[in-house]
């Protein structure tokens, strides 16, 4: 092979591997628990997070004319207030059911970008008394 | 005789005629005697019939609402319509593997008829043992593992019912089976290339093996578009692709084949790459069990991930079979296909060739994408997902250089390039800054811009390809060009096809380009009587009413849409938005409203209603312009490979015998 092609080639294959690790960290999402957030509140601001927990009961607050949804997820360990702007509260949401947020952390509240709940014909709603490890399952299941 | 006792019989039937056909196959390659071969050819039809007995026994079983069978306790029920029991089949895990194993004995069939003819007899048993190895794995599948029939011992009166995912949209009776078509397909050219690389006959099994990858290729395709069109019309997000990694599954072996079906050219040509034709069919097919094991295993979860079983540590073994049988023999003959000569980077050679490796890369990337939240996990124990703006991001680059590459290939001749060439790609580029700067000139974003200018690019290019084979044509035959365009379309099928799928190809990233920069989403929730005024559009919900039918209940909310200015064009009339309630499924399930429109689709989605007192309901109103279009891109795409594909009697043959007539 020629000089010219082998620089070329190495050339192509640098700006490759620029693109394609440069774009794998800066759009991994990572999964967490409230309790894992607080362990390194630093590494997760500003950047994408799923997080999971039970909608903690009498915290919850929606307006159907401005579509603003807050309330506080918990993993009976942790909690985490959560706003939500323009999305509706899906059917199975509500006090006390488990929920998966997508958004970002800003400052102590995570704001919500997209709201999930298991949809499952075999999902079976823990009884009172969630612990964090219950929590991560939801995490990893729901979709 | 019960269709489980039917059904179960004739599974195994299927499995022990796969096993003996593997025999016969290597019966016949080591001892070199035809009428093994002979035998192992009407063995393939008889595992045909036993796997279509084994089908219609499941479809026996649902049609007739038969719960002692494990398949249909778990995935009918007997108040599903009729279409929907028709589809059950393929609705979940045991039943799609089923379908699978049936098409992978047709295509057996099909290959068994051609052995002794055009597949030669050195070839043919090892082709045929190849396939028929890839049946004992299926039928083994589901004898041991994953058995539809499996007998339930007290019937429930009813089924757990299909996903209602699936029986939402009639689409799902069709973009399955496509896929597995084209999935299944693809394990023909492998059988042909480890056929080629042990009967050492390299050259030979192209021609035959390019048309069989474009058949697959054609499938799956028409099962990408499908899905992506599905996936618009149901799930109710206004997209049409998300990189889950069901998706990514789709794209690999696409991706590859793509790549394989451009170098073949230049092997069935000049005989070169055929170290990269046969390493890319190896990899086409061992991604479509990848894509399997991906989504099957629960290895990454996905919303696809309907019928996860125990079927993933079968898979990732078959797997890991495939690609050491491929490139185990690849790595075998490697010094035997050295090449001949040198590649020629500035010619059509090179073109393919590069193309080939960005199709490949882009196949390398999405795996990586995929596989990354396995590798952060086993590294830091974190658990994550890939998001879809990664996949994006990679995809934009790599797509302009592809688009920019699609244009160049075909123009640059197969020896060195001359100064009409140059000429040529003069004129594309000028269409491509100019396309460009319009775009600029309108307002539109770079990428849109600049997507606007690869399409100029590439119309130019193939314009400038017909035109000038029809000048040469008229001019020397004295005959008017409507004439010689389609004398030169039909005797050039193969040159016209390519431009078709090139031109739709190239319609498609506009249309990716144009829906995914301008979507917006908007969502407001009304009350009855009121009217919404947003985007040139006015809408007004008229009420909120209840509709029961056989297997679901729906909730309607009637809106009348009216446009008040140009931006809102198309959009008026009547539309039932709604969210159907499925018995199964604890959570409604929202079916958007999609007015079509040659600029702008308009999305209705019913997001939530007043369950109490009907007095108010949420509309979500997403507007994409110029999704209509990627409609018609695939179609164009399909109908391409459709004209290439379609035999005109003697020609093909001929075409296909002599290696300087491809092109």
């Amino acid at each position: 092979m020629k000089p010219k092609y082998i620089v070329g080639l190495v050339v192509v294959a640098g700006a490759l591997a620029y693109l394609i690790f440069g774009g794998l960290g800066q759009n991994l999402v990572y999964f967490i628990t409230p309790s894992e957030y607080f362990q390194q509140v630093e590494r997760y601001q500003n950047r994408a997070v799923r997080l999971g927990g039970l909608v903690k009961p009498g915290t919850l607050e929606y307006n159907p004319q401005t579509l603003e949804l807050r309330f506080v997820v918990t993993d009976g360990v942790k909690e985490i207030p959560i706003r939500s702007s323009g999305t509706t509260p899906p059917a199975l949401f509500g006090e006390n059911r488990g929920v998966v947020v997508e958004g970002r952390f800003e400052g102590e509240t995570f704001v919500s970008q997209n709201l999930l709940v298991k949809h499952s014909e075999t999902y079976q709603a823990p009884k009172e008394g969630w612990t964090p490890e219950q929590v991560r399952k939801l995490i990893e299941e729901t979709q | 005789m019960t269709p489980g006792l039917l059904g179960g019989v004739s599974l195994v039937a299927a499995l022990i005629l796969s096993a003996l056909g593997l025999v016969l196959a290597v019966l016949a390659y080591s001892l070199r005697d035809g009428r093994y071969l002979e035998a192992a050819k009407r063995l393939s039809l008889l595992t045909l019939l036993a796997a279509a007995t084994s089908f219609g026994a499941l479809e026996w079983a649902i049609l007739t609402d038969d719960f002692s069978v494990s398949y249909v306790a778990n995935h009918s029920s007997a108040s599903n319509p009729l279409w929907v029991k028709l589809v059950t089949p393929w609705a979940a895990l045991e039943g799609s593997i089923l379908l699978w194993a049936l098409l992978q004995t047709a295509y057996t069939w099909l290959v068994g008829l051609r052995a002794g003819q055009s597949l030669d007899v050195w070839r043919a048993p090892v082709a045929l043992g190849t396939l028929f190895a890839v049946q004992v794995f299926f039928f083994a599948v589901m004898v041991f593992v994953a058995h539809p029939f499996d007998a339930v011992p007290n019937p429930p009166p009813d089924g757990r019912g299909t996903n209602p995912l699936l029986q939402n949209h009639w689409m799902m009776a069709v973009h399955p089976v496509l896929m597995y078509l084209g999935f299944v397909g693809l394990s023909v050219p492998f059988a042909y290339a480890v056929a080629a690389m042990v009967a050492r006959r390299y050259q030979s099994w192209i021609f035959e093996t390019r048309w069989w990858t474009l058949v697959a290729w054609g499938f799956l395709t028409a099962a990408i578009f499908t899905g992506k069109w599905w996936s618009y019309e149901i799930l109710g997000w206004g997209g049409y692709w998300a990189w889950d990694p069901v998706e990514n599954a789709s794209i690999i072996p696409w991706l590859l084949a793509t790549a394989f079906l451009h170098t073949a050219q230049v092997q069935e040509r000049k005989g070169l790459f055929k170290g990269w034709n046969f390493a890319f069919i190896t990899l086409a097919f061992a991604a479509t069990v990848f894509g399997t094991f991906l989504t099957r295993s629960g290895v990454i979860q996905s919303v696809h991930a309907f019928a996860s079983g125990p079927v993933g540590a079968w898979f990732l073994l078959f797997l890991l079979g495939v690609m050491a049988v491929g490139l185990g023999l690849l790595a075998r003959v490697s010094s035997e296909i050295r090449e001949a000569g040198e590649v020629r980077w500035k010619s059509r050679e090179g073109a393919l060739l590069a193309g080939a490796l960005f199709f490949g890369t882009f196949a390398f990337v999405v795996v990586l994408g995929t596989l990354w939240p396995l590798v952060v996990e086993v590294v830091s124990g974190a658990k994550v997902s890939v998001g879809a703006p990664f996949f994006n991001q990679v995809s934009v680059p790599l797509g302009i250089f592809m688009l920019l590459l699609m244009g160049i290939g075909p123009v640059l001749p197969w020896r060195n390039t001359q100064a009409e060439v140059v000429r040529n790609l003069a004129a594309m580029l000028v269409a491509l800054g100019v396309g460009t700067l319009l775009g600029l000139a309108l307002g539109l974003s770079l990428g849109v811009s600049l997507a606007i200018g690869l399409f100029a690019y590439n119309l130019t290019a193939i314009w400038l390809m017909v035109a000038q084979g029809v000048r040469e044509r008229s001019r020397s035959l004295g005959i008017p060009a409507g004439q010689a365009l389609w004398e030169l379309a039909a005797s050039h099928k193969r040159r016209f096809g390519s431009h078709i799928v090139h031109f739709g190809v190239a319609l498609a990233a506009l249309s990716i380009a144009f829906s995914q920069t301008y979507r917006v989403t908007e969502q407001k929730t009304l009350q009855v009587g009121e009217t919404w005024q947003t985007r040139g559009l006015e809408i007004r919900l008229l009420s909120i009413g209840a509709r029961e039918e056989s297997n679901r209940f729906a909730a309607i909310a009637p809106i009348e849409v009216r446009s008040t200015s140009r931006e809102g064009w198309g959009a008026d009339g009547r539309y039932e938005t709604r969210l159907n309630f499925y018995p199964q499924m604890g959570s409604p399930l929202a079916t958007p409203v999609v007015r079509y429109s040659l600029y702008n689709d308009y999305y209705f989605v019913l997001m939530q209603f007043d369950q109490e007192k009907g007095q108010w309901a949420t509309i979500k109103l997403i507007v994409t312009p110029m999704v209509w279009w990627l409609w018609v891109a695939g179609l164009i795409i399909v109908l391409g490979t459709l004209y290439i594909l379609w035999p005109t009697g003697a020609r093909v043959t001929s075409r296909q015998m002599s290696p300087m007539a491809g092109d």
